[in-house]
């Protein structure tokens, strides 16, 4: 196109390009991060003692798989278990009834405010201080005896260790989502008639969801780590496999890089969802969703095809 | 004609120290247009919430329909209502807030047709169709699918009026 000219062959006003500014630092800092990126790689595979070969014999051990399992099926049940305490200790706390509210707070001072990994050992020794647990009246008759021992065995111990401790800090987050939607949503629907309960359910949690989503994602990745704590309990999660592996054959480092992997492909799995449960309930909130990664490659291509179709 | 749709008789209300409501009178019939005018902080929207219940007056009697607000009468001593009955009532009185306060996580439909649903147990199908025959009459048939950050403060409040 030749210059002075400011619309296109049908008249349309053309769109500017100008030549870009120089930045000579970003170049410079580029150069740097590569270096060093180039270094550590360079490090890593020379270097002989990470026996590369024995990480991928182990990676998809038997032993192995089975810790994975376990550590999935600890982080799923113990947050499950925290997000349900943790909603009903908000609401809980959040009750113009002062004993209501109070009991709420007692249990996320107490749960908050202790080591997990002092309650998680706490619970598998929870017989010593309650051999028999009796299930009736309270100060009355009971219907159900259970010895201790025979009902909280170690993974038992784990769910409740790691699950009320989750709960405490679900409780602080659900509260700060329901305190930060508007005071204006609820007058609106109780002029509408709607009762406190619905009220909650249908106007309010719906909103908060935008503002418990993200802690609670990060709360999620926590607990998929914090699971291997109960490998002092005796509870078989990865991490428990990999010490019982490299106790036997000294590959502890190899063994590390193996469970890391894992929880790493882990943590990065969940990140995705994280991501799509963020759009689902960002809706309403934004004049557009933002797109998904999948929407945002096939854009990037439409767009690039066209700069290759214009002028 | 039947007595005054609302009815206000010494409506006091106060904000700790602070008095807004000294004593209002006032009666609107059926069919009324009634217009409260003053400066801003003067109390109009307190004594509008005061009528739906969403603030407790603090001496005085207000009745909707000849019934009391938020309260029932037994000989000379008030009792307060349950929070089912106060919601019952509210139902059946109208009101659009100065902010709109729409819900945002719903379409126009969907904060048309939530209370009729909900509270008054209409059939899904049937709330909406009367829900976007409404929406019609204010312009707004198109827009049924939208969520309020989308729509123009002007659309924002016909949806509230709507619902």
């Amino acid at each position: 196109m030749p210059s002075g000219e400011v619309t296109d062959i049908e008249g349309r006003p053309e769109d500017i390009r100008a030549v870009p500014v120089r930045r000579p630092g970003r170049w410079i800092a580029a150069a740097i991060v590569l270096v060093l990126a180039v270094v550590v790689v360079h490090s890593v595979v020379s270097n002989p003692r990470f026996e590369w070969s024995v990480v991928g014999h182990y990676l998809f051990d038997e032993r192995i798989l089975e810790g994975l399992r376990v550590t999935l099926e600890l982080t799923v049940i113990a947050m499950a278990l925290g997000i349900a305490l943790g909603v009903v200790m908000a609401i809980m706390r959040l009750s113009p009834n002062p004993l209501v509210s109070g009991g709420s707070w007692l249990y996320i001072w107490f749960f908050r405010g202790t080591p997990v990994l002092v309650q998680l050992i706490f619970w598998y020794n929870i017989a010593a201080l309650y051999p028999k647990f009796n299930l009736g009246v309270p100060f009355g008759p009971a219907f159900v005896h259970a010895n201790a021992n025979t009902l909280i065995k170690s993974f038992t111990a784990a769910i409740l260790g790691l699950g009320l401790n989750e709960g405490a800090y679900m409780a602080e987050i659900v509260r700060a989502g329901i305190i930060s939607v508007d005071e204006g949503q609820t007058l609106a629907a109780q002029s509408l008639g709607l009762t406190r309960l619905q009220t909650m359910r249908r106007i309010v949690l719906p909103q908060a969801m935008r503002v418990i989503i993200p802690p609670t994602g990060n709360e999620t990745i926590s607990m998929l780590k914090t699971t291997s704590l109960v490998s002092v309990i005796a509870v078989g999660d990865l991490t428990y496999a990999a010490g019982n592996i490299y106790s036997l054959n000294f590959k502890t480092i190899q063994l590390l890089i193996v469970i890391s992997g894992w929880y790493l492909l882990c943590t990065s799995v969940l990140y995705v969802g994280q991501y799509y449960l963020e759009r689902y309930f960002a809706r309403g909130a934004a004049r557009e969703l933002s797109p998904t990664a999948f929407q945002r490659m096939r854009a990037g291509w439409l767009s690039f095809g066209h700069h290759e179709g214009g002028i | 004609m039947s007595g005054p749709m609302v009815k206000a008789e010494a409506v006091h209300k106060r904000f700790g120290h602070l008095e807004v409501l000294k004593g209002i009178n006032l009666e609107v019939r059926a069919g009324e247009v009634m217009c409260l005018l003053g400066p801003s902080g003067s109390g109009k929207s307190t004594f509008l919430r005061c009528i739906n219940h969403l603030e407790k007056i603090n001496s005085g009697r207000l009745s909707v329909d000849g019934e009391l607000v938020g309260y029932r009468q037994v000989g000379d001593k008030l009792h307060e209502l349950r929070e089912s009955e106060v919601a019952r009532k509210r139902a059946g009185i109208g009101m659009v807030f100065q902010h709109f306060n729409l819900f945002p996580h719903m379409t126009a439909l969907e904060n048309v047709t939530c209370a009729p649903i909900r509270v008054k147990k209409v059939p899904r199908a049937e709330a909406r169709a009367r829900a976007e025959e409404l929406l019609g009459r204010v312009g707004l048939a198109e827009k049924a699918a939208a969520y309020p950050a989308q729509l123009s403060g002007g659309q924002q409040q016909r949806v509230a009026i709507v619902r």
